[in-house]
């Protein structure tokens, strides 16, 4: 099951999608997959609702922040 | 009939736009994540040059381009402005259908006319080195191309994935003289952790921002270069429509409405933002940013989880926290956490002068497709998310029976990404609903994946 990936600009198989972070699905995945299946009851599956939650809570950090908070913590170890 | 509007050499654009001098509502200054700080310039300058941070934070209205910069962008710009007369015909349309053709430059993208600009800023500041990441290469390969214009080193961190499946972009890369490593690498610290796990992890975007970042902050002479959403590659970006502009004066017109399609926002904004500017002078014009419905930043805003109460003993809830036509609380204002957005786009989107329109894969495909058998060119996936939306608009045009003028924004071509273009003409993409036998299946496919902590 292929869906083209705008982040990566190439089609990929939905495993990459729910295991590319550390195990974990992407951020987007449920943006991506949601007009195609259950994608919400299929991660809670897998994930448990408390996997689940600690995933996709929270606001995402922009880019700026992350590259700030790269920058910051490459500081701090020297 | 004037197929394609060229404009002399002469007349190339000799100064960029800055919007920051004409919003009608300053850009709130990004947060610290550590401290909830404003970001002040000095804690870029581990990884930008000076030179780079104060155009980010510049609100002079217009800055000169430098005659090294001029020199190189002439290699391919001015770039021609056509009239898809072809398209029109074949929709029946009463539009008048421009596209700007950004697919000229030799990486085939809008993306060097920043990467040419960075590379020439790092050069005077004295970098000796770039280090960047890419997903699907074509940043990576813009970068190279510059890099290689000004005699600076350049390394990639190229998503695993992506450098495997797609080498064409990386032989690119080397063939300018950049070098591309697959990420996960094991020459930074944040991707031995993953290397020495699975030599051969897919990796991911993250991943690989991570190397590049550390890359940059730990080597010597060595800056990082990013190729959308900060506001300096908006602003290098501008050169594209203050040249549209010019080529429709040429030819008697002005757009009824302005269509680019926005990941990062930089191409979308390199063709509106000088409209914009007439917008806000009173200009009667619509400017439209159009994504994926797989990734709709822009017009459903963060698909987020939350709890429904500070307390947090209610249910979770999807929440849309921001969306077309809803203003966001100013809890969510002050840093809008678009997180692949451009601050600048998201910005001109809560004040109300640019909508966003999303398209589904197989629209957009169908789209590109389309345009490749009616005007020829074989566009980038990316930018078929633009022609989707023109075409919507034309036939609303016809619909209505009005010569409405569409200015789009070509940002690149295809002819690298033509797998994607295979999956679809096979039917390997839909957009299609799952049954359940099939997600029982997938479910079991998944089996042998390990188990998300
Ligand atoms: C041809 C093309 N168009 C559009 C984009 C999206 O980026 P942006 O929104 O920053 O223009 C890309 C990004 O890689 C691209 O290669």
């Amino acid at each position: 099951m292929n869906i083209y990936c705008s982040q990566l600009g190439m089609i990929i198989e939905f495993s990459y999608c729910v295991s590319m972070n550390e195990g974990l699905p992407c951020r987007n995945a449920i943006r991506c997959w949601r007009d195609r299946m259950d994608i919400e009851h299929y991660l809670k599956e897998i994930l448990g609702e408390e996997g689940f939650h600690k995933n996709f809570s929270g606001l995402p950090k922009t880019r700026l922040e992350r590259i700030i908070e790269l920058v910051n913590n490459l500081g701090e170890k020297g | 009939m004037n197929r394609k509007t060229i404009l002399s050499e002469q007349d190339m654009p000799r100064a960029w736009y800055n919007i920051q001098a004409d919003l009608p509502n300053p850009l709130p200054p990004p947060l610290n994540p550590a401290t909830g700080e404003p970001i002040t310039p000095d804690m870029l300058s581990p990884i930008l040059p000076m030179n780079l941070i104060e155009q980010e934070v510049s609100t002079e209205r217009w800055i000169d381009i430098p005659d090294q910069v001029i020199e190189r962008l002439l290699m391919w710009r001015p770039t021609p402005l056509y009239r898809a007369y072809a398209l029109e015909k074949f929709l029946g349309t009463p539009a008048h259908i421009y596209f700007k053709n950004e697919g000229v430059s030799p990486p085939g993208s809008h993306k060097p006319n920043t990467a040419i600009a960075q590379a020439y800023y790092n050069k005077v500041f004295g970098t000796k080195r770039l280090a960047t990441e890419t997903g699907a290469g074509q940043w990576g390969s813009a970068l190279a191309f510059a890099c290689n214009q000004f005699g600076l080193e350049l390394k990639v961190y190229m998503v695993r994935v992506s450098f495997n499946q797609k080498p064409y972009r990386r032989i690119m890369m080397e063939t300018w003289g950049g070098k591309c490593v697959p990420s996960p690498s094991p020459d930074t610290n944040a991707g031995r952790k993953y290397f020495e796990q699975n030599a051969e992890h897919p990796g991911s975007l993250g991943i690989a921002i991570s190397e590049a970042i550390e890359d940059a902050v730990t080597s010597k002479d060595t800056k990082y270069s990013l190729g959308s959403v900060l506001n300096h590659v908006m602003l290098h970006q501008t050169i594209i429509g203050l040249e549209a502009q010019k080529q429709l004066a040429m030819v008697g017109e002005y757009p009824d409405m302005v269509i680019g399609c926005a990941g990062g926002g930089s191409n979308f904004a390199g063709i509106s933002f000088p409209f914009i500017r007439d917008k806000i002078h009173g200009k009667e014009i619509k400017i439209i940013a159009s994504e994926p419905t797989s990734c709709p930043t822009l017009t459903k805003g963060p698909y987020v989880y939350d709890f429904g109460d500070t307390a947090q003993t209610t249910p979770l809830l999807p929440m849309y926290s921001i969306g077309h036509d809803f203003v966001p609380a100013p809890i969510h204002a002050g840093g809008l956490r678009y997180h692949g957005m451009a601050p600048l786009v998201s910005r001109l989107l809560v004040d109300g002068l640019i909508e966003a329109r999303a398209y589904s894969q197989l629209e957009t495909f169908a789209a590109g497709l389309m345009f490749a058998r009616t005007e020829g060119f074989i566009p980038a996936p990316e930018t078929n998310h633009a022609i989707a939306c023109v075409i919507e608009e034309a036939r609303k045009a016809k619909e209505e029976g009005k010569e409405k003028v569409i200015l789009m924004n070509w940002s690149g071509h295809g002819v690298i990404d033509l797998s994607s273009y295979d999956a679809y003409l096979s039917g390997k993409l839909e957009d299609y609903a799952l049954q359940d036998e099939e997600i029982a299946k997938l479910v079991k496919d998944l089996e042998k994946y390990p188990k998300p902590r």
